[in-house]
């Protein structure tokens, strides 16, 4: 029973690296750059729930709204002040700015934050079900929910409203989205700042079951590009998919081989992945 | 050779400064924490000299060559310690090895393009990292200790000065720096940037891109593990946290960048710019902890933005906005 | 007659989507080949077979002798098979001059490749732009420089895509010369050309295709008059 316990554990860390593979999908359809800073979205996120719980007692199921306001914020300032700029020049510096401001948001939070490692306290859903056959931690479930939420948030958003359509066309072709009135600049504010809060919500919701620290969304982001890469750039769907992939080659190469060796399982399933699907399984 | 020099008249003129400024540095560079950070500058300027081969040149943005750091680092480390090997023969050991792997990683690697390349680059120098941790061989997360007593400092390269070591690395990056001077204009250096620019375009004027882009990349793994193989004799230790941490590789092609990526120099002045401000601020800001790696951080957001051609375009620019502007008044003169 | 390309049954099919079947030609020495069709013929699609870009799904491609169906196209380029591309490939971040060079590189050592880059260049009339970064030229310029980088690979065969295309009357002429005077130095030419007067012009032999299949081939006489040829083209392009 070892196993479908494993499958489950995998598929609550994949719903995770989903959201911040749907975050990384959208930046890079819509303007093409690999964002290095995901991670550190991420991390913001899991300070703003540590700290709304901490001082006001909010549950992170109820942070989720205000954390994503915020790092939408952030995310439009941001590309405001610094991406908007970078487009005009090489696409390496445009990698190396998101990496750098990965940088600041990470040493900026060891100084404001400290290094320590903090848990959040008050939680409204702890303990676990027992189905016989396997236990399910609420700790764990509430993660998963949120991230499908947001998953089928996006899903809406990106089908269904203009804003989202327009992010959806200039992913597509960008000349083409221009020249029937989509304003690109503004698209592009909104995607960047939609993938932090979708990285920031990512923070939040794993703080039911992770600590808080100040490097956690770093080692995130490698298993998000490559949750991209399987799913296919920009495709939700492919995000979802790539994620979860991701999340159960982690745990049950964790679980069954070394956790030494789990990285090298995710080499392996990449390698064969782009290999006979160079253009990730949802693809086009 | 005469020829040579009358061509590059602005290079050897350059060359022949920095080498005699160099000379006279630890002369005159009293304080050891100078001259610590000069000595790391030369270390990440062969870094940069390496990664610039592959990413620079070839345009196949690496984002893992802190695998190869690690590998010459350990080789001598691990020479050292258990068979009492001098770094002068285990550096031609671990370039060795690193060109093996680099050769059997470039094989499925370099089929990838773009952001592929760079994210499986990426993932597997963070599996070496996890096996460097979990290698009893290979000393696991305390990593290998090998201060050296016995042997004469020539031998173990274990220098009680910092000058004699720092000659010994002006020596190594001068002839390194001569190297990229001659592939620059070399056949390899045009076919390099042919695949930069247009691997398709390059394929059909004969050029064997793969072949070159596997020699590039062995190229460059054997030079940046040269680099890791000096800095691990000047600390005499090795471990994964210092030498394979997450962000060690984008570092590296960090220094390239800010430096100018494609030409000589650049890379050797992106690693002092970037060596003494991160140095530096550590110094400076030492009782705030962070504080000097978000100091890095902002400076590099501002030469990115501000500079975006790299440092090394701030001298050449004059030069290029003439060329652009002969070829502008060309086009508009209407000859066909 | 010899042949310098036989192309026997070439088909290639992208996924279901069959770009060209069954094609079947000879391309005589010395000669100068021309072949014409309606957009989305395959044309181009079996210049890209031809030249290694996508070799072909089934059927054989010999050159000078040699099968060369799988070969990489670095490999035919050095064998001695140039060509251009529709849409100019030029190195945009390289000189003028460095684009040749490259090309020139494929033959020749560098102390002798870099003279035959400045003739090259010379010939081809882009001597005046030498060391103007590619990406600055403009698309006629580009177009020749496409040329000179084909040149420049010292070749036994050129295939010229489309390179008349966009080219003013006078240009056009130009070109054509140009052509002429390559054939003249024993280079054998394969050229897609939409401009009618051209190929009926320069060309020795004409193959014409029509919905990725070889509708016939012969002479521009025996080819302008075939009624089959006619009507594919009728409501097509310039004729």
């Amino acid at each position: 029973m070892l196993l479908v316990q494993t499958i489950w554990e995998g598929i609550v860390n994949g719903s995770i690296l989903a959201m911040i593979a749907m975050g990384i999908a959208l930046v890079w359809g819509v303007m093409g750059i690999l964002s290095f800073s995901q991670g550190e979205f991420m991390m913001l996120g899991m300070f703003i729930t540590y700290y709304l719980n901490e001082y006001l007692g909010l549950d992170p199921i109820l942070c989720v709204p205000i954390v994503g306001v915020i790092m939408f914020g952030l995310g439009c300032l941001i590309y405001r002040s610094i991406i908007a700029k970078a487009l005009r020049g090489p696409r390496l510096s445009q990698r190396l700015i998101t990496f750098a401001i990965g940088m600041v948001l990470t040493y900026g939070a060891l100084m404001v934050f400290g290094g320590q490692y903090r848990t959040v306290q008050n939680l409204a859903f702890t303990g676990s079900i027992d189905l016989g056959f396997m236990t399910i931690s609420k700790q764990k479930l509430v993660p998963l929910v949120i991230a499908l939420v947001m998953v089928a948030f996006m899903y809406v958003f990106l089908n269904l409203t203009r804003a989202g359509k327009a992010i959806k066309a200039i992913s597509q072709d960008k000349d083409a989205a221009e020249l029937v009135g989509i304003n690109s600049n503004v698209t592009y504010m909104v995607a960047f700042g939609l993938s932090s809060a979708l990285a920031g919500i990512a923070g939040c919701a794993i703080t039911y079951y992770y600590p808080v620290y100040y490097t956690a969304g770093a080692a995130f982001l490698l298993f998000g590009f490559i949750a991209v890469l399987l799913g296919g750039v920009g495709s939700t769907a492919g995000a979802l998919v790539g994620g979860i992939i991701m999340g159960l080659t982690d745990t049950i190469s964790g679980v069954y081989l070394n956790t030494a060796y789990k990285y090298l399982a995710v080499c392996v399933i990449f390698m064969l992945i782009v290999t006979f699907k160079p253009k990730g399984l949802f693809g086009k | 050779m005469r020829d040579a020099i009358k061509k590059n008249r602005t290079f050897f003129l350059g060359y022949v400064i920095c080498l005699a400024i160099g000379l006279v540095i630890p002369g005159v560079v009293t304080s050891t924490f100078a001259m610590n950070t000069i000595v790391l500058s030369l270390i990440w300027s062969i870094m940069g000299i390496g990664w610039n081969f592959i990413g620079g040149y070839a345009g196949q943005i690496s984002n893992g060559h802190a695998l190869y750091y690690a590998i010459g680092a350990y080789t001598v480390a691990i020479c050292a310690d258990s068979f009492d090997l001098s770094p002068w023969l285990s550096m031609w050991l671990g370039m060795a090895i690193s060109a093996l792997i680099a050769f059997l990683l470039g094989k499925p690697l370099l089929r990838l393009g773009g952001a592929y390349f760079l994210i499986a680059t990426m993932a597997v120098a963070e599996c070496a990292r996890v096996i460097f941790l979990n290698m009893p061989a290979l000393g696991g997360a305390t990593g290998v200790m090998f201060l050296d007593k016995v042997h004469s400092p020539w031998y173990s390269l274990q220098f009680p000065d910092k000058s004699t070591f720092f000659y010994l690395l002006l020596v190594i990056v001068a002839l390194l720096v001569l190297l990229a001077k001659y592939l620059d204009k070399s056949k390899f250096g045009y076919y390099l940037r042919a695949i930069k620019a247009n691997e398709v375009s390059a394929q059909s004027a004969g050029i064997n891109t793969p072949k070159y882009k596997m020699l590039a990349y062995i190229l460059s793994a054997m030079i940046v593990s040269l680099a890791g193989s000096l800095y691990a004799p000047f600390v005499t230790y090795v471990d994964p946290y210092t030498l394979l941490p997450l962000d060690k590789s984008t570092m590296i092609c960090l220094v390239a960048v800010m430096g100018g990526i494609g030409t000589v120099a650049g890379p050797i002045l992106g690693a002092f710019v970037m060596t003494f401000i991160s140095e530096y601020a550590r110094a400076i800001f030492s009782s705030y902890s962070g504080l000097n790696m978000l100091v890095y951080g902002i400076i590099v957001i501002f030469i990115v933005l501000y500079i975006p051609n790299g440092l090394i375009s701030v001298f050449s620019k004059a030069k290029l906005g003439q060329r652009l502007k002969k070829a502008l008044a060309r086009s508009k003169g209407g000859v066909r | 007659m010899d042949s310098i390309l036989q192309i026997v049954e070439a088909t290639k099919s992208f996924g279901g989507l069959v770009a060209n079947s069954g094609i079947t030609f000879d391309v005589p020495r010395h000669s100068i080949v021309g072949i014409v069709g309606p957009n989305g013929a395959g044309k181009t699609t079996l210049f890209n077979s031809l030249s290694g870009v996508h070799p072909l799904t089934s059927g054989k491609v010999i050159f000078d002798g040699t099968d060369i169906t799988r070969a990489k196209a670095y490999d035919i380029c050095a064998m001695g098979m140039g060509r251009t591309f529709q849409i100019p490939q030029s190195l945009n971040e390289m000189t003028v001059w460095e684009n040749v060079l490259v090309a020139c590189l494929c033959k020749h050592k560098m102390g002798q490749a870099r003279e035959r880059a400045d003739q090259v260049l010379e010939e081809m009339g882009l001597y005046d732009f030498r060391d103007a970064p590619a990406g600055t030229l403009n698309v006629v310029q580009k177009k020749r420089l496409e040329i000179a980088r084909a040149v420049a690979t010292d070749p036994k065969l050129l295939l010229l895509d489309e390179t008349m295309a966009g080219l003013t009357g006078i240009e056009r002429k130009e070109a054509s010369q140009l052509i002429r005077q390559l054939n003249q130095k024993g280079i054998t030419i394969l050229m897609i050309e939409h401009v009618m007067e051209i190929v009926m012009n320069v060309s020795d032999k004409v193959v014409v295709l029509n919905g990725g299949k070889l509708l016939m081939e012969g002479t521009p006489e025996e080819v302008s008059v075939d009624e089959e040829v006619i009507s594919a083209y009728l409501g097509g392009t310039t004729w």
